[in-house]
């Protein structure tokens, strides 16, 4: 005869790394002057994962990379990430989050490079979502920029032999972390 | 009959990580022209098998004069493919300014995934190395990302000396 104890988890979090999402993209992709909602998705677009416990009791942080190639004369065109369109702050934010403040989606993403057509630019993704309201279930993750005007931080993403003889088939990758609080 | 204890759950989740092996190297080096070149490599151990276990690769390598803008950077577990356009050159970039001078920096960037979507035998268990590199695909030996590694006050009396750190986090499925 088994007996549990009323009120008692089946299932608890011993902390540390909950679950991780992970995200590869091997093609090379031209990357279109835009502004708005269009740029906001540009460099990864809409992807899902999902998060296995509530708001109270984890929290997401994305980390990755993508090699760009080529960088036009456009420095710092608001480049964000963010889960669930929340907080883009130029247009307002959506419905379902009411309770984040304009402007979040920006930052957590950064990338270098020279103003020249051939060569490299890196982005560096290190995003830790721990202030915003995310419970279980699936959820989206983009990453682009958000400008008012059209514009673009490179011409290529995951570039290849296509762009130089010399490069190989390059990738995208990021992992979505859900962390215990 | 069983009984259960007390305030035990019965299932706890546990953390996906399994360790982490880091790695540094603070010495300043020149960087020489190669078709299959090396910055840095190092020896860990993989607790558990390519069907329990995936590893991330993470970590940033100073540079400092420019050479080659591309030239088929890598990052890679021994067991790797070698073959062009293969995974060991995803996940991995370097950029910087444009010039030769002492000042002129480039950071060299790894986030690898090695996961059941590359080779198997990159995630063997046991006694395993890593190593960044480069390996151009049109196979010219002319070839480097940078011209120096680690820079340090030999290149801009201004500077300190710099490092490179390599992580390798072991993650359960």
């Amino acid at each position: 005869m088994a007996r549990q104890l009323f009120n008692f988890p089946t299932e608890s979090i011993t902390g540390g790394i909950i679950n991780i999402t992970k995200y590869k993209d091997s093609t090379r992709k031209a990357i279109a002057a835009s502004s708005g909602a269009t740029g906001r998705s540009a460099l990864v677009n809409n992807f899902t994962f999902t998060k296995l416990r509530n708001n109270a009791d984890s929290y997401i942080l994305v980390t990755g990379i993508i090699g760009g190639m080529g960088m036009p004369n456009y420095p710092h065109i608001g480049m964000c990430c963010t889960i669930d369109q929340i907080g883009y702050g130029q247009t307002g934010q959506p419905a379902e989050a009411p309770n984040h403040p304009q402007g979040p989606a920006g930052g957590g993403i950064y990338y270098c490079g020279n103003y020249v057509v051939n060569e490299g630019t890196t982005f560096i993704i290190h995003k830790s979502f721990k202030e915003f309201i995310l419970n279980s279930g699936s959820h989206r993750l983009d990453i682009g920029w958000n400008a008012n005007s059209d514009v673009r931080p490179c011409e290529y993403i995951n570039p290849n032999s296509t762009d130089n003889n010399r490069h190989q088939q390059c990738a995208t990758h990021i992992l979505v972390y859900e962390i215990a609080r | 009959m069983a009984r259960k204890l007390l305030y035990v759950p019965e299932q706890t989740v546990p953390d996906k990580l399994v360790k982490v092996t880091r790695f540094r190297n603070d010495t300043r080096a020149g960087v020489s022209m190669s078709a299959d070149g090396t910055l840095m490599t190092g020896n860990f151990t993989k607790q558990y098998d390519a069907n329990t276990s995936w590893i991330l690769m993470e970590g940033m390598i100073p540079g400092g004069k420019n050479y080659s803008d591309q030239c088929g950077i890598l990052a890679m577990l021994d067991g790797a493919d070698t073959n062009n356009d293969t995974p060991r050159h995803h996940g991995v970039y370097y950029s910087g300014s444009n010039g030769g001078a002492v000042w002129d920096r480039y950071i060299l960037y790894v986030h690898r995934i090695v996961d059941n979507t590359d080779a198997a035998q990159e995630l063997n268990a046991g006694s395993r190395s890593f190593r960044v590199g480069w390996y151009p695909k049109n196979g010219d030996s002319g070839q480097r990302p940078f011209e120096v590694v680690n820079v340090n006050s030999t290149d801009d009396g201004r500077n300190q000396q710099y490092g490179s750190i390599m992580s390798i986090y072991e993650y359960l499925y």
